[in-house]
């Protein structure tokens, strides 16, 4: 019945040779479309300068990860209506990180060994940036960390040559609005924290504050990203009775809280804060829940010449107002984009001593400059207070800032950040 | 012989397409790493499939057999502790012992339940993976170590990589294929077409699913550790039911009956996940919905399609 | 430990465990009568929020709340009689499958209707405050929540009690082939069941919304948990979804309360546990899927 003979057998070993030919294709279709598909490479080689985009467009951070992208896009049409870096026309490849570390180093990969980039832009989950970090390290490509916060970016063995972050740290950012909360409204304080090294870096800052302060840790919670129900954690809050909430949260799980934060009536009992908060937030939580003094790198009320023009130019072309995330992501490109015209090639071992120690208008009151011993980009760091109710006058009004520190003031001093970057 | 001349030939052919991938790759724009990807999840898919397609058993929980192994590698070879050579042997250990104990555990169970409990074993370890962040990173993940040397092989650059795990690879296909040609094999189909009848001949049903559990659990952890040295990091999403769901998908799609059909399966999942994704972040779309015809009308995946009444 | 803080952890943990009892309904009668493993409820839970979304805006909230389940419903309709129907009969790891894919698929379909990033959505007005009870203390609209489900809960007890339908559905459950040959039209019950199911999903959708919030993956955090409570409680039982909804509800809480570390890991460990030791769950039918 199954075994027949003659020409039974031959037609299934027929049949069966298709087969296995589907299963040989497969292994050059998966590999060999893929090239196809993404277009020829060598054509224009000579003419473009290729700059890869790692954000997140899907996950908890996924309205932060446009905007990053956004804000870099920008700088892009800046420089190309000049004529681009070094006369070649800059293009982008834009990936999706996912708001995970696996996808970002997968992606990285892809923009590194595929489309092969030399300079990758991007993130917003220090998980990502981290594993991105170390990705870029080991194939000597220049990472623009944008929008990640976690202190080990730039401190400690995790720190990396080929690394700079465009944004603030989250001591810059705690010293900034941590200091201002003790003040004002009392030191004892409980934290909820995301649990990866963002998180955990953004409570220990504000707990290095706190307790330099003289205030005490009323409890804490750690909570898995990509939480949204914080209801029994905020009952275990309402309980011990702190002064402050300090929620080492962002995106999705950010607006969640608030919210709930809210609706557990805590608003009355105690304040709230953080290392980050922006407008993308803010609009999914609602003017009428939104609250608390947070750190921001950013915003569209710092007065100057510069920040006006980044915002005039954002809103002709994307018809909102950026968020600080929008703004780093601009910095971030642009200054990139900066130091290889600055090196006078596109070379990763030439752009990268460009950077190191260069100053330029970061659109704030005082300049910002990109500290060689690690890569830290040193800027005004500010303390945002979140409007609410009445007093929000237009539906992008909902931050005041209410404090700024120098950068100097704030970062990392040598003595605290053992770190020692790699040789080129 | 263990291997038909036909299996040699269709092997042999196989490899022969797959050895001569590094120099063709970026001649068509694509990367020798995404080469190195397919036989990796080619070689998960395979293994998995031997307890899949083989002996008719669903587990949703493999993933903590590649994620165990892979981190285990990034652990093992972290600031240099053990060798490679000795470091993967160990890692692929660690996942047949898991496998071992587990599945003495939950065999007895059959159908959904056992499904389910391999999801909840497999969540279980994606939830410890995630939190003990002083072993494992947690959500960050596992850095600081990278590939380096095998005896005395370098194999950091990328084509060299392709060509170690082509090694492993070979391997897999050469012992898969063989598995399923003995006397082995043949019982865990006969257990596959009717677990009742294989009873009542005498077989030892549950020893036999369990050795196909463990069987195809090791070369999960062998695609987990290879895996995680061709990324060199580790993350807790290896161990996530997702990504089991993802060798069920391969083996589905590509044809559960069929040798080559996860792998043609491996193919098929790289090829939507990295290539269509360049066009819009939106391939599951396809991906799952590629799934469900193949689920409802090609039960025997795409290379079934080429072999009609060839079920059993 | 302070006694109004364990109270409220309680309170908070049943009220939880109330939307888990809604969404398990809804499996348990797909499971219990067609014997699919419905893995797409939680995507069409979450199209019940987004549809709610949608619907709100034209019709406020009670509007949104009556109409976003059945526009759920129907659709798991059409998805029943154009896909799922065709596995019944078949190994139940078929229909496990397909739903699989079918999650897949729709959870992109979301991101691609609605954007990858989250919506608001707020409770009615009135129910925005809180209630301060001195022993206690909760959110007004929670305590709705919690209200509305008990009474659905009643609603459906009567349905599947004391309503002919509601006892065929109940038959169905217990042996569909013996409701066959008896002279039920089976094929609408199934589609009726899994419309009723689906229906529930969403329903769960919106009541979750102001919650938790309205975002793509809102599905992937429910559907495992709703699993846990269908094989704690037993496949197919009324009673087995209410009480394995409340418990693991106030298993997580308690956790978040005392041990926060391993409450995640607690509910897969219950339902290993309950699957190795007593895998037709507290009320469920022996054999139902051994």
């Amino acid at each position: 019945m199954k075994d027949g003979k003659g020409t039974q057998v031959s037609r299934r070993n027929f049949l069966k040779l298709s087969g296995m030919t589907a299963a040989g294709a497969a292994g050059v279709l998966g590999g060999g479309l893929s090239g196809i598909l993404s277009g020829p490479r060598e054509v224009f080689a000579k003419e473009e300068l290729k700059v890869g985009i790692l954000d997140p467009y899907s996950g908890p951070y996924a309205d932060s990860g446009r905007e990053q992208t956004n804000g870099a896009l920008i700088a892009v049409d800046e420089s190309n209506k000049k004529g681009g870096v070094l006369g070649r026309l800059v293009t982008t490849v834009q990936e999706d990180d996912a708001t995970n570390p696996g996808t970002s180093v997968q992606k990285g990969k892809k923009l590194i060994d595929e489309v092969g980039v030399k300079y990758i832009v991007g993130g917003v989950s220090s998980a990502t940036g981290l594993a991105v970090s170390a990705l870029c390290q080991e194939k000597k490509v220049i990472y623009m960390s944008v929008g990640c916060h976690s202190d080990d970016i730039t401190v400690g063995d995790k720190a990396h040559r080929h690394t700079f972050r465009p944004t603030c740290s989250n001591t810059m950012l705690a010293r900034a609005t941590a200091s201002y909360i003790a003040d004002k409204f009392g030191k004892k304080w409980y934290f909820i924290t995301s649990d990866y090294s963002w998180g955990h870096t953004g409570r220990d800052a504000f707990k290095k504050v706190l307790a330099g302060k003289g205030g005490k840790v009323a409890g804490e919670d750690l909570t898995p990203l990509g939480t949204t129900d914080y209801s029994s954690f905020l009952l275990k809050v309402r309980n011990a009775r702190p002064d402050v909430l300090v929620v080492s949260l962002y995106g999705n799980d950010l607006v969640s809280c608030v919210k709930q934060f809210n609706q557990f009536g805590m608003r009355k009992e105690m304040q709230i804060g953080g290392p980050l908060n922006g407008l993308e937030m803010a609009r999914v939580i609602g003017k009428d829940s939104n609250v608390g003094y947070w750190g921001m790198p950013w915003d569209i009320t710092v007065d100057t010449k510069g920040s006006k023009d980044f915002t005039g130019k954002y809103k002709g072309k994307y018809g909102k107002v950026p968020s600080w995330r929008a703004y780093l992501g601009y910095v971030g490109m642009q200054q990139l984009l900066a130091g290889i015209e600055r090196a006078k090639s596109p070379e990763v071992k030439k752009v990268i001593p460009a950077l190191e120690g260069a100053a330029f208008d970061g659109l704030k009151a005082n300049k910002s400059y990109w500290r060689e011993w690690d890569h830290q980009c040193i800027q005004d760091t500010y303390c945002g207070r979140a409007k609410s109710g009445a007093e929000v006058k237009h539906v992008d009004d909902l931050f005041e800032i209410v404090a700024m520190r120098k950068g100097d003031d704030v970062a990392h001093t040598r003595a605290e950040n053992p770190v020692k970057l790699e040789a080129l | 012989m263990i291997w038909s001349k036909k299996d040699i030939l269709w092997i042999g052919a196989v490899a022969a397409l797959f050895a001569v991938m590094p120099p063709l790759l970026p001649k068509i724009g694509s990367s020798i790493p995404v080469g190195t990807e397919i036989m990796i999840w080619g070689i998960f898919a395979m293994g998995f499939n031997v307890l899949l397609g083989g002996t008719g058993i669903l587990s949703f929980g493999h993933a903590a057999f590649f994620g165990l192994a892979g981190y285990a590698m990034g652990l093992l070879i972290l600031k240099d502790r053990l060798p490679l050579v000795l470091a993967i042997p160990a890692a692929v250990l660690g996942a047949f012992l898991a496998a071992v104990l587990i599945g003495a555990l939950i065999i007895r169970k059959r159908g959904i339940y056992f499904a389910m409990l391999t999801i909840a074993f497999g969540q279980m370890f994606y939830f410890i993976a995630s939190q003990w962040n002083s072993l494992t990173g947690g959500l960050d993940g596992l850095t600081g170590f990278k590939r380096t040397v095998f005896l005395g092989f370098d194999i950091k650059p990328e084509v060299n990589f392709f060509y170690f795990v082509f090694g492993f690879f070979l391997l897999t296909l050469l012992f898969v294929r063989a598995l399923m040609n003995s006397s082995i094999g043949k019982t865990l189909v006969a257990i596959r077409e009717n677990v009742h009848r294989a009873e009542f001949l005498g077989i030892d049903v549950k020893k036999y699913q369990h050795f196909a559990f463990v069987v195809s659990a090791t070369f999960s952890g062998l695609a987990g550790a290879l895996y995680v040295l061709l990324l060199n990091f580790a993350f807790p999403e290896l161990l996530h039911w997702k990504t089991s769901g993802d060798a069920v998908l391969m083996s589905v799609i590509g044809g559960m009956r069929a040798f080559f059909g996860p792998l043609v399966g491996a193919g098929v999942f790289v090829f939507l996940r990295d290539i269509i994704s360049t066009y819009t972040s939106h391939w599951a779309l396809p991906l799952g919905a590629i799934f469900v015809v193949f689920v409802l009308f090609f039960q025997k995946g795409i290379l079934g399609i080429f072999e009609r009444g060839n079920g059993k | 430990m302070d006694l109004s803080l364990l109270l409220s952890q309680l309170f908070n943990g049943i009220a939880m465990g109330m939307l888990y009892v809604l969404m398990a309904m809804g499996l348990t009668i797909i499971m219990g009568t067609m014997g699919v493993v419905n893995f797409s409820h939680g995507v069409l839970f979450a199209f019940g929020a987004y549809f709610a979304y949608l619907i709100a805006g034209k019709t406020g909230f009670f509007g949104a709340l009556l109409l976003a389940p059945v526009v759920v419903g129907l659709i798991g309709m059409v998805l029943e009689r154009a896909l799922v129907a065709r596995v019944y009969g078949k190994d139940p790891l078929y229909g496990l499958l397909l739903t699989f894919g079918l999650a897949m698929a729709l959870e992109e379909v979301i991101r691609i209707g609605w954007g990858t990033a989250g919506l608001p959505f707020s409770a009615p007005e009135f129910l925005s405050s809180f209630i301060d009870m001195k022993i206690m203390f909760y959110p007004a609209y929670r305590l709705a929540v919690l209200g509305f489900i008990l009474l659905l809960i009643a609603a459906l007890w009567f349905f599947l009690e004391r309503t002919t339908t509601g006892k065929i559905v109940r038959a169905g459950i217990q042996d569909s082939v013996m409701v066959g040959i008896l002279g039920v039209n089976t094929k609408a019950l199934f589609t009726g069941v899994f419309g009723l199911g689906t229906f529930l999903a969403g329903l769960a959708g919106v009541l979750s919304a102001p919650m938790s919030g309205i975002m793509p993956t809102m599905g992937d955090n429910v559907i495992m948990p709703s699993f846990i409570v269908i094989i704690l409680g037993g496949v197919g039982s009324f009673w087995g979804s209410v009480t394995g909804g409340l418990m693991l509800g106030i298993i997580v809480s308690m956790c978040v309360q005392f041990v926060p570390a391993v409450a995640e890991l607690s509910m897969y460990l219950v339902m290993a546990l309950v699957l190795l030791v007593r895998p037709r769950g507290l009320f469920g039918e022996e054999g139902l899927f051994e």
